[in-house]
């Protein structure tokens, strides 16, 4: 989301520009912490940086790239620092997702266990992708949650997370493989797969 | 080889067509933004604003089956 051009007070901006963003932050808060208290908290402090550094908002750029930036920070702030808080969902917490996980695949390795991967990834509901999601590592889950469900730029999401473009790129496909990777497991576990096999109805 | 490639790439795109569904799953704001009326982030103007993601969005194809 590109904005431009408008001249307005930064309490204004915060307003026209962060105000509605909120659900966006919101539901990126929620695959990143353990529950939904944890993700307000996280959304709330940083809608409070943002609206203390509204002014310092450049027009024409976007402004959920920037936002996710005080995120990012925030979260850091307020909970990596604190291992009681660690936000990565263990395996054992996550219901559902009581699965052992094998070495991770190569990206770019041929999976033979998706052969028609649009109709099988449709059998997992939301909250079976959410749980996989969140087990993932960090930075890969930043990285997701960025370009292939908020749909930032590769360019943007680089900004957000401090690397270059290339590494958006490549820990995104990864993050794919991971994800896929988690699934096919909860698919085995509850017994509509077998270990490379595809998963049946 | 170039139906490894091809399969590879079907299913980094599928995957990526579903994480993106998880981008317009509804969120309920209302908590948060009692929250944050209570930490003095005044909602500005005269009138509320209104968060638009809230009307609507895929709720009814949030669950899929297995």
């Amino acid at each position: 989301m590109r904005i431009t051009g408008r001249s307005d007070n930064p309490e204004d901006r915060f307003h026209r520009l962060a105000w509605p963003q909120v659900p966006t932050l919101l539901r990126t808060a929620g695959y990143l912490t353990r529950d939904t208290h944890a993700a307000e908290d996280l959304v709330q402090e940083t809608m409070i940086r943002a609206m203390k550094n509204m002014a310092s908002f450049e027009e024409g750029t976007d402004i959920r790239a920037w936002l996710m930036t005080i995120m990012r920070r925030t979260h850091i702030d307020l909970y990596r620092a604190d291992r009681k808080h660690r936000d990565v969902v263990s395996l054992d917490a996550a219901e559902g997702l009581r699965i052992t996980l094998p070495d991770e695949r190569e990206a770019g390795t041929y999976d033979d266990r998706w052969d028609n991967p649009e109709e099988i990834l449709e059998r997992f509901g939301d909250d079976v992708v959410v749980l996989a999601l969140k087990t993932l590592p960090e930075e890969i889950r930043w990285t997701l949650l960025l370009v292939d469900v908020e749909q930032l730029g590769h360019a943007d999401a680089a900004s957000v997370l401090g690397v270059p473009v290339g590494t958006i790129k490549s820990r995104a496909h990864r993050g794919r493989a991971m994800l896929r990777d988690r699934l096919h497991l909860h698919a085995v576990s509850i017994g509509v797969a077998g270990r490379g096999q595809e998963v049946e109805p | 080889m170039t139906n490894q490639h091809d399969q590879n790439e079907r299913l980094d795109h599928a995957t990526r067509q579903r994480l993106a569904r998880l981008g317009s799953l509804p969120v309920d704001t209302s908590p948060l933004e009692h929250k944050l009326r209570a930490a003095g982030v005044s909602l500005g103007g005269s009138s509320r604003h209104d968060f638009p993601a809230l009307a609507g969005q895929g709720g009814s194809d949030s669950r899929r089956r297995r």
